[in-house]
């Protein structure tokens, strides 16, 4: 006998990230969940962001392993009360009851604006609802110019693109004009911005964030 | 290996979604590409994830999905194996309507045992 279902696998997931949507509305921050490839810049992004953004800003950031990316942070925060730090062990991504357990640690009433830095990979986090109010996805200069193309699911599910890294455009071969024409064919309503995070230049990722 | 995570989120739905009384046989689930699921890596993950538990015996049954296409211009909708397809039309941004599915379609379950007690 067959019985019918239909229903998303990820149900339960989906479940406790509306209730994480739920208490971030109720504090009224708001929330971006920020997936890139390893070593594409995304703590350096945030860490320029504590010194440059004037909201109040927190960051809870997802790693296999290591406190490394926290204590960066909190450096740049010069305080331990915006930022946490969760490991997955050997989980590829990070999932709504990780983030349910994490904005226990933190003031969320506090803050303006909130980023989970995803685990670096393009893939697995994309599919697993955090509660966020946006998605970022990033990229870098130094990734190649076919990394939108390989990876589509970042791509249509983003709200945000960033392309970091661009002072290194002198010195790596990257197409601009076929990434930004992949961009478009998969996702022509999300918004591109360029920065390049090491020399500080995040100026369009303030912006966006600001009006976001 | 987001796999595993899947498997075990199957799992957990699993009580809930037992009709009572009854044991599942086989669980039929869709993928959509933009998953990026293997469905050989899958049913390795179902089976390392249900291993010595009350669900091995449960057969995973996965159905890849491809991506659908629809133009605007020309009202004509397609599926594609391809991560972009421009529209016969000559439309280069036809509207992207599929690939990102990840669903339980049914269940299969033993039929009831009739009860010959008094």
């Amino acid at each position: 006998m067959e019985v019918n279902v239909v229903e998303n696998v990820l149900k339960l997931n989906d479940e406790i990230a509306a209730m994480n949507r739920r208490r971030f509305q109720e504090a009224g921050v708001t929330v971006v969940n920020l997936i890139g490839s390893p070593g594409c810049g995304k703590t350096e992004l945030l860490v320029q962001t504590f010194s440059q953004f004037h909201g109040r800003f927190g960051v809870i950031a997802g790693d296999l392993a290591t406190t490394r990316d926290a204590d960066r942070l909190i450096r740049a925060a010069h305080s331990a009360n915006a930022v946490v730090q969760v490991n997955t062990g050997r989980g590829c991504h990070l999932d709504a009851n990780q983030v349910r357990h994490a904005i226990d640690e933190i003031d969320l009433a506090s803050l303006d604006v909130l980023v989970i830095e995803n685990v670096g990979n393009l893939i697995c986090p994309v599919g697993f609802d955090l509660g966020q109010d946006s998605v970022v996805g990033m990229f870098s200069l130094a990734d190649g110019d076919d990394k939108p193309a390989k990876h589509p699911h970042l791509v249509h599910a983003a709200d945000l693109l960033i392309l970091n890294k661009v002072d290194l455009a002198p010195h790596v071969t990257f197409d601009k004009q076929l990434f930004y024409r992949d961009v478009g064919r998969l996702n022509d309503s999300a918004v591109v911005v360029e920065t390049s995070a090491s020399m500080g230049k995040i100026e369009p990722w303030l912006r966006w964030i600001n009006c976001d | 290996m987001h796999e595993l995570s899947i498997a075990r989120a199957l799992v957990d739905r699993l009580p809930a979604l037992t009709p009572r009384g009854r044991r599942i046989t086989t669980i039929h689930i869709s993928v959509g590409p933009l998953q990026a699921i293997e469905p050989e890596t899958m049913r390795m993950a179902w089976r390392a994830v249900t291993y010595r538990t009350g669900f091995s015996q449960i057969e995973l049954d996965v159905r890849s999905l491809p991506y659908r296409w629809a133009c605007a211009q020309c009202g004509n909708d397609w599926t594609s194996e391809e991560t972009y397809s421009a529209c016969a039309c000559g439309n280069e941004q036809p509207d992207w309507v599929g690939g990102d599915e990840l669903t339980i379609d049914s269940l299969e379950v033993e039929p009831k045992e009739f009860c010959h007690g008094s």
